[in-house]
Parts: structure tokens; sequence; C-alpha cells
């Protein structure tokens, strides 16, 4: 993971330099270009004015030329008029011009109408037809002296002539000229450039032909007709009159009008030449922009290996934090962002430190403890595990008992069914006893007379008063029986209540609880061999009830045997009534015991019933205990468990922990 | 931060304050009663009598000061008065320059006030919009009206023999007429022959004389073109003379100019409107004295160096309305 990282890892100096020296190039770019092109412009301006005042000044320069010469010979010229000399005067001064100035070597002459040329004595000039010249019909134009177009004299040479007439009065019109060399023109014409590298040439506007070159073989020629497409481009623009400044063909051109002439100065310089300042400006500009930019880049760099130096200080202190070192610490040396930063990691470090060690210090307690939890929960789980086992014996005990009672209480209903009964046959008797008396009534009048028999009867009825009298003494031993039972019932509730607090107490109480349960077998023993004898009595009092039936039988007899004797047992009848009105009540008597007997034997059947009903919730009660003490032993187990997982995190938590380091050598 | 924009809030207002401020002295200056103009007349002359009449009457109109005074064709005289107006702060100087040359000089001796150059026209390089105009005629148009009569007058004729008698040559009238006819003529597609050019500089005797000697030369004319009225008129009087009749042109429409074209002496000539001038003179030496520029007055250039005021063309048709 760190590794991926780290391949994706772009320096802070790269993103500067990426930033920084794509933006300083464009502005480099924009500022160079923007300064190409002003400059440029501001070049071209000045060039443009350059241009001008250099051709506004050689205008002036040849004008002042022109007007010097023009100047010389009109004071000639208005000397001869003046004075009006005659042919010799007139030729002494034409000598004297001779050579006089070199501009004019020849110095001036005359033509008149009449074709007659005046020349200096010294010059060579002929002229077959003067009047036919280009200087004499030019000057036949006007009286001011003036400059003719450019033409080839009489010599050879080609020149342009200074003409006019010479009013002299003779009647004769006379023209008066000298002529002046346009090498001559020519060198006036470059001598005045004042650009550099400008060139400048002459030519007349009205037919195109260059007076004045450099290039001396281009003098005299038509500039229409030239092979040089500037110079036939130039040569369309001044037939347009179009003086105006223009670049033609790659060339700065300025026009000049020469006063007084049809001439036209023109001066051009390359543009190429005019912008090779410039362009070794923007190369310059460009070189040290370069410069520039390599020197931020350097600039740059240095400055951002000397801000991260610290931060890459903190990472190394960082890593090693990462990998749980420490021990390490933070030198907090700059005083800027990354210096304070510095301080805060150190701080970090501090606290770590502390942190770290408390942190050992509590992981060693609980691994401490841990492990004594651990022992105590085995501990308690091998004691729930024991208590279980002993709250299942109880349970079995109390099952036991449970039992027990329960076929106690069935007894004791069977007994009190066996009383119930009793009852039902008590009543038969007492029914039975009521029918005796109805027949006995039947029978008094019969048995009145009846009196041996009755007598008889009187003797079997005392016996049957014994019976009775017995039925009497079981019925006393039966209440007392009763009471034996009420007795042991007294008692096996007290030991059932002794044995509910017994299970209540549980844990080691388990075994006293058995030795009471045996005596609570013991004493429902009793009271089955009490329920027994109550038997064997009532059997008797069966018995006994048979025996008196069977007497009764033999007293019918006695009385069917003396029924002769009716009016004589009559008496005896009347004591036997009696006597059976005696027992009928006693028998009710009897029924009335025996309902009281059927009362007990229900209630102690309830009683029982009851306690069978106890004893099963003391069974429910005691496995609900074993069920708990089962779930205690699950989960002392789980407490277990848990100690011993404890132990194993706090083993953990402890190797963790050691593997900060904190101490050299820690 | 909440000072630095109260900062360049009060700056703005005192901006504000300082542009009301100024505008009001600026209308204050424009106030045309305060308004003194110098006028230096290079020489005075029939059409330059009307210019400084109008001129007057204008400058009266609007109620501004003004002060005319002639050079009397002297360098040196105009020099010396440039620089008392400039010395007594004038506001506007009106100036025809006796010799545009001097107009650098003219320039450096009024100092910081505004010239408005009539009549004769200083190189262009000289102006400035705002600061030194030139109120005139474009001399060239009137060089062509010229050569549009005498072409539709000889249109029948495939060669022309023109005269041509110009002013000094280093006025700029006379290159700017002269340029015109030549170039008119020429791209007329016509032959035209300058059987006589030369200069006369304005004046009828010297006119006269030159073309009674070309007279003699023998050679014949097909028309005269002059630079101006008057020398156009001693053109006539040669004419006159020698018993010969020429169209005779001239420029300026001047009274005798007129007069003689209503007399059949003179054909045509070109009317200088002297009184239009003299008006654009004050009124764009107004302008400059508010320190305004001349470009919203009528007939000035897209530069604003220049007021142009228009030409007429005078013949026997319409002569009746000049030259009064």
């Amino acid at each position: 993971m760190r590794e991926e990282r780290n391949t994706k890892i772009v320096s802070i100096k790269v993103k500067l330099l990426g930033i920084i020296l794509p933006v300083v190039i464009v502005i480099m770019i924009l500022l160079v270009g923007i300064l190409y092109f002003i400059s440029k412009d501001i070049i071209k301006e000045y060039s443009e004015n350059l241009l001008t005042s250099s051709i506004d000044n050689q205008t002036n320069q040849i004008e002042a030329w022109l007007n010097e010469n023009l100047s010389a010979f009109g004071a000639v010229k208005q000397a001869i008029e003046q004075t009006g000399p005659n042919e010799q005067q007139l030729q002494a001064i034409l000598d004297s011009y001779y050579g006089f100035h070199d501009n004019y070597p020849q110095g001036l002459y005359i033509a008149d109408a009449n074709g007659k040329l005046m020349t200096a004595s010294a010059s060579e000039k002929q002229e077959t037809n003067p009047t036919q010249s280009v200087w004499y019909k030019e000057g036949l134009t006007r009286w001011n002296m003036g400059l003719t177009n450019a033409y080839t004299n009489t010599e050879g040479s080609k020149v342009i002539s200074a003409s006019g007439i010479l009013d002299d009065q003779s009647g004769t019109i006379k023209v008066i000229s000298a002529d002046l060399t346009l090498e001559r023109i020519s060198i006036i014409v470059n001598s005045y450039i004042e650009m550099d590298e400008a060139r400048a040439f002459l030519v007349s506007s009205t037919d195109g032909t260059i007076l004045a070159h450099h290039d001396n073989d281009l003098i005299s020629t038509k500039l229409g007709s030239s092979e040089d497409a500037f110079m036939r481009d130039i040569w369309q623009k001044i037939e347009q009159w179009d003086f105006d400044m223009a670049e033609i063909d790659n060339n700065m051109t300025a026009f000049s009008q020469i006063n007084g002439t049809d001439w036209v100065l023109v001066s051009y310089i390359p543009t190429k030449i005019i912008y090779v300042d410039i362009d070794s400006v923007r190369n310059m500009m460009l070189v040290i922009g370069l410069l520039s930019i390599l020197l931020l880049a350097a600039l740059v760099e240095r400055v951002v290996h000397m801000v991260i130096r610290p931060v890459k200080e903190l990472i190394k202190v960082i890593t090693a934090m990462t990998n749980g070192d420490f021990t390490v610490q933070v030198k907090t040396g700059s005083n800027d962002e990354i210096g304070v930063m510095g301080g805060y990691v150190e701080q970090f470090i501090q606290t770590m430190r502390q942190m770290i060690a408390s942190i050992h210090g509590v992981s060693d307690k609980l691994s401490t403890q841990a492990a004594s939890s651990d022992t105590i929960s085995r501990e308690m789980y091998d004691a729930t595990k024991h208590q279980g086992q002993s709250m299942r014996e109880l349970n079995t005990t109390v099952e036991q008992l449970s039992l027990s009672v329960g076929e106690i209480a069935e007894h004791a209903t069977t007994l009190a069914m066996v009383v119930s009964d009793t009852k039902d046959d008590g009543d038969q008797v007492g029914s039975k006893m009521q029918e005796t008396v109805i027949v006995s009534r039947q029978g008094k009048e019969d048995l009145q007379r009846v009196s041996s028999a009755m007598e008889n009867i009187h003797v079997s009825m005392q016996k049957l008063q014994q019976s009775i009298d017995e039925v009497g003494k079981a019925s006393v031993e039966i209440t007392n029986i009763t009471e034996i039972i009420g007795n042991i019932a007294d008692q096996t509730s007290l030991l059932s209540l002794n044995a509910s607090i017994e299970a209540a107490r549980a844990g080691e109480a388990g075994r006293g609880f058995a030795v009471v349960a045996t005596e609570i077998g013991q004493l429902a023993n009793t009271s089955a061999e009490a329920v027994h004898n109550i038997e064997g009595l009532i059997s008797q009092i069966n018995s006994l009830v048979g025996d008196t039936v069977r007497q009764t039988d033999e007293s019918v007899e006695n009385i069917d045997n003396s029924s002769n004797l009716v009016e004589d047992t009559l008496r005896t009848f009347d004591a036997i009534f009696n006597n059976i009105d005696q027992v009928s009540t006693l028998v009710r008597e009897m029924i009335q015991k025996v309902e009281k007997v059927d009362e007990v034997a229900t209630n102690v059947a309830a009683i029982s019933e009851e306690q069978a009903a106890s004893s099963e919730e003391i069974l429910a009660t005691s496995e609900a205990m074993v069920c708990q003490v089962d779930n205690i032993t699950g989960n002392s187990k789980s407490v277990s468990a848990g100690a011993m997982e404890l132990t194993a995190s706090a083993e953990e938590l402890y190797e963790q922990v050691a593997r900060f380091k904190v101490r050299e050598g820690v | 931060m909440k000072s630095m924009k109260k900062y360049v809030f009060l700056c703005v207002i005192v901006v504000m304050l300082a542009a009301v401020m100024s505008g009001c002295a600026q209308s204050a200056g424009g106030g045309k009663s305060d308004i003194r103009i110098f006028f230096s007349l290079n020489q005075m002359d029939t059409f330059r009598r009307t210019l400084v009449d109008a001129a007057a009457e204008r400058a009266a109109q609007i109620g501004a000061q003004f002060v005319m005074e002639d050079a009397n064709g002297s360098i040196e005289k105009q020099v010396e008065q440039i620089k008392r107006a400039a010395a007594e702060k004038y506001d506007v100087i009106i100036c025809s320059v006796v010799s545009v040359d001097t107009v650098t000089q003219l320039k450096m001796s009024a100092e910081d006030i505004p010239i408005v150059f009539v009549n004769s026209s200083p190189d262009e390089k000289y102006l400035q919009a705002g600061k030194y105009v030139f109120v005139g005629s474009s001399e060239q148009v009137a060089g062509e009206f010229q050569a549009e009569y005498v072409l539709g007058k000889l249109a029948g004729s495939p060669e022309l023999n023109v005269a041509l008698i110009k002013g000094p040559s280093n006025h700029s009238a006379t290159k700017g007429r002269t340029n015109g006819v030549k170039r008119a003529l020429e791209q007329s597609g016509k032959q035209i022959h300058y059987v006589f050019e030369d200069t006369a500089n304005w004046d009828t005797a010297q006119a006269q004389k030159l073309f009674e000697l070309f007279l003699k030369t023998g050679s014949t004319a097909d028309c005269v073109i002059c630079n101006n009225d008057a020398m156009a008129l001693g053109v006539v009087e040669a004419c006159k003379e020698n018993g010969i009749s020429l169209p005779v042109l001239g420029v300026d429409a001047t009274a005798d100019g007129c007069e003689a074209i209503r007399n059949g002496d003179m054909a045509f000539t070109v009317y200088q409107s002297g009184s239009g001038q003299g008006h654009a003179a004050v009124d764009a030496a107004v302008q400059l004295a508010g320190n305004g520029d001349v470009k919203d007055l009528e007939g000035s250039s897209e530069d604003g160096k220049y007021v142009w005021v228009d030409f007429e063309r005078v013949d026997s048709s319409n002569v009746s309305q000049y030259g009064k």
C-alpha cells in the first residue's frame, strides 16, 4: 500500500515548477510579443519620420542647390537684360562664366530665334539647329529661368538645362541656357540622404525619366519601362499624383515634389533593414526571457528544496511513528508553518510516549487480573457442578416422598369411601328399624296377646342392647383411632414443613432430608395399620348387627309360636315396641356417629390430597432448582470461557502495546 | 481593505471634482467675451481685406476682442508681432504667414498660444490637432475647377496648348493650384502642351509683362490659367494690347476679376470665400482658445488639422452674385 502511494507521489517541487514555469513562459511570450509589436510600430513610425525628414532634407538641399544655380543664372540674365550689352560685351560676359563654377563648367550660352548660337569662346558646344533643341524650346515657355527635362546634349552628356527667355529688348527672341550634368545632380541627390541604408532617386513626373540615381546606368531611362517591378510600381503611383508615403514591394517609400520643377524625389528603404533592429531586439528579449526562465526555475528549485527540507525530516519522523517508533525527535529549526507543524508533531510524540507507557502498565495489570479471574471462574465452575449433582439427588428423594404421600392420600380416600358406605348401611338399618317399628305397631295389637313371647323378645332385646353397647365401645375406639390418625397427620404436616425448609436451604442439607423422609414413611405405615384396625372394628359392628337381626328373627319365631297367645303377648309386645323404639333411637345415634367418622375420614382424605399436592409442588420446586443449578453450571462455564478469552485479550493487548517503542532499547 | 476603498473613493471624488472645476474653467475661458484674438497679416490685399473684415465682423458678433496687425510682407516684423502677442497673453493667434518656411519660428514665438493659420497653408507636419490648424480652401480643388472649365470649354480638341501663370514657387497655393490643374488636365487623356509656365508672383504687371513676352515668342495658347485673378487680369491686359482673345482663368473671384468676367475679358474664376475663411478662422480660434479642437466645425478634416472652406465656380453665368 505504501509502496503504491510512493509511486504516485508528485513532489511539490515538480508541481510548483509545473505551474510557475508555463505561466511565466506564457507571460514572457506575451510580453515579448506585445513588446515586439509595439516596438515594431514605434520603429515603423520612427522610420517613417526619419525617412520623411530625410527626404524633406534632400528636397530642401536639392531645391537650394537648384535655386542657387538658378539665381546665379538669373543674376547673369538680369544683368544682360538690364545693361543691354552689344555683342562683344555679351561675349565677354559669356566668356567670364566659362569654368566659373564646376556645376556648369560650360557656362551660359544664348540662342536666338534665328538659330544663332552664342557660347563662351572656350566652349566646345556646337548646335546645328539650336531652335529645335530641348533647352531652347523649353526655354521659350518661361522668362524666369527654369529647368528642362533630362536630355542628351550634342556632346553626348546627359544633362538638364536651366533656360529661359532673354528679354534684352532687341526685338529678337533669345533663350539663355546653362547645362547641369545629371551626374552632378545624382551626387547632390545621393549626398543628402540622412537615413542610413535609404536610397533615393529623382524622377520627372511628366514622363518618368530618371534624372538621378545611385546607379548611373539607370539615369535618363524611363521609370515605366524599367525591368524592376518596384520601379514600375513607383511610376504607377507617380502617374496617379499620389505622393503619400507607402510601402511598395517591401520598401518603405517616400515621395517629394521639388518646387519649381516637375521632378519627384523618391526615397526608399527596404523594410527588412528597418526591422533588423527590432528583430535583434526580439531575439535578445527571447534570450533574456529564456535565461530568466532558467534562472527562475533554478531559483524555484532551490527555494522549494530549502522550504521542504524540514518537511522531509517530518516525513521521516512520521514514517518512524507509523512503524511504532516513538523514540524519534523532531528538530524544529524553522520559524515558519512547517516549523510550527514540527513543534506540534514533537508534542504529539511526547503525548503518545506517555500514553503508551501508561497503557503498558494497565495491560500488565489487566493480564494479571485476567489470570486470577480465570482461576476463580474455574473453581466456581467445579463448585456449581458439584452442587448440581447434590440437587439432583435431593430431587430424587423428594420424588419418592411425593409418591409415598400420594399413597397415603389414596388410602385415606379409600377409608373415607368405606366410612361412607358404612353410613349408607346405617341409614338402611335406620329404615329397617322404622319398618320394624311399623311392623311392631301392626303386630302390637296381635302381639299384645303374646306376652310370654314378649318376654323372650325382651331378653333378645337385651342381648341386642349389649351388642349395641359393644358397637358403642367400638365407636369410642374408632374415635381414638381417628385421634391417632389426627396425630399422624399433624406429624406428617410438621415433617413436610421441615422438608420444605430443608429444600429451601439446598446445598449440603440434602442428606439430612433423607432421614426425615424415612420417618415420614414409618408414620405413613402406622396410619395404614390404624386404618386396618378401623376396618376390623367395622366388620365386628357388622357381625354384631347380624347377631341382632338373627336374635330378632328368633323373637319373631317366638312371636309366631305364641300367635295364639296374642293377648298375652300384647303387653310383651308393648315392651318390645318400646325397646325397638329405643333401638331405633340408638341406631340413629350410631348413624350420626358414623357420619362423624365419615366426615373425619373425608377430612383425612382431603388433607392427604393436599399433602400430595404440596409434595408435588415441592418436587416441582426442586426440579426448578435442579434446572437453575444446571443454568448456573452453564453460566459459570461461560464465565470461565470469558475469563479465558479475557486472558487471551490481555495477552494480545500486551503484545500490541509492546510494539511501540517509547524508550531506546525497549 | 476598508481604508483602501475609502482612499479610492476619495480619489474618484477628487478627480470628478477636478473634472467639473476644469469644465467650469473651460467654459469660463470659452466665455466668448473674454477671448482675445491677435491677427497677424502677411500683407494686405483685396482678398485678405475681405478675410480680415469678415474675421473682425465675426469676432465682434461673438464679443471677442480682435486685434489685427499687418506685417507688410516682412518675416521679421511678423515674428516680432507674434512675440508681442505672446507677451501680451492673447488667447489665440490667427496668422497668414509671410513665408510658410517660418512656421516653426512662429510657433516658437507664440510660446503656448494656439495658432490658426489662414491664407497660406504650412506643411501638414507642422500642424497639430487642437493647437495649430489651417483654415482655408483646398488649393488643389481650385486648380481642378479651372482644369474642368478648360476641358469643358475645349472639349473638342485632342491637344491643348496651355499657358500657366503661377504664384511664387514656395507658396502653398501655387503648388496646390498648379498640381490641381496639371493633374486634372493630364488625367483627361488629352495631349497637354504647356506652352508657357512661369511665375508672376501674384502680380498683375508681372503677369502682363510675362504674357506679352510669351506672345512675342510666336507660340499660341488655347487658354491661360492663372493661379489668381490679379495675374489673370495682367494676362487680360496683355491680350487686349495685342488684340487677341483667349479664355483667361483666375482664382479668388476678386471684385476686379468678377468685373472682368462680366466684361467678357476673363472666362472663369474660383471664388475663395474670404469672408467664409475669416468667419471660419475666428470660429476655429475660439475653439482652440477653449482648449477644444476644430472637429465639430463644418468642413473640418478627420485629423483635426484643417478646416476647409468651400470654393465656388464663377463664370459669366453666375458672376452677378460675386465680386460686390
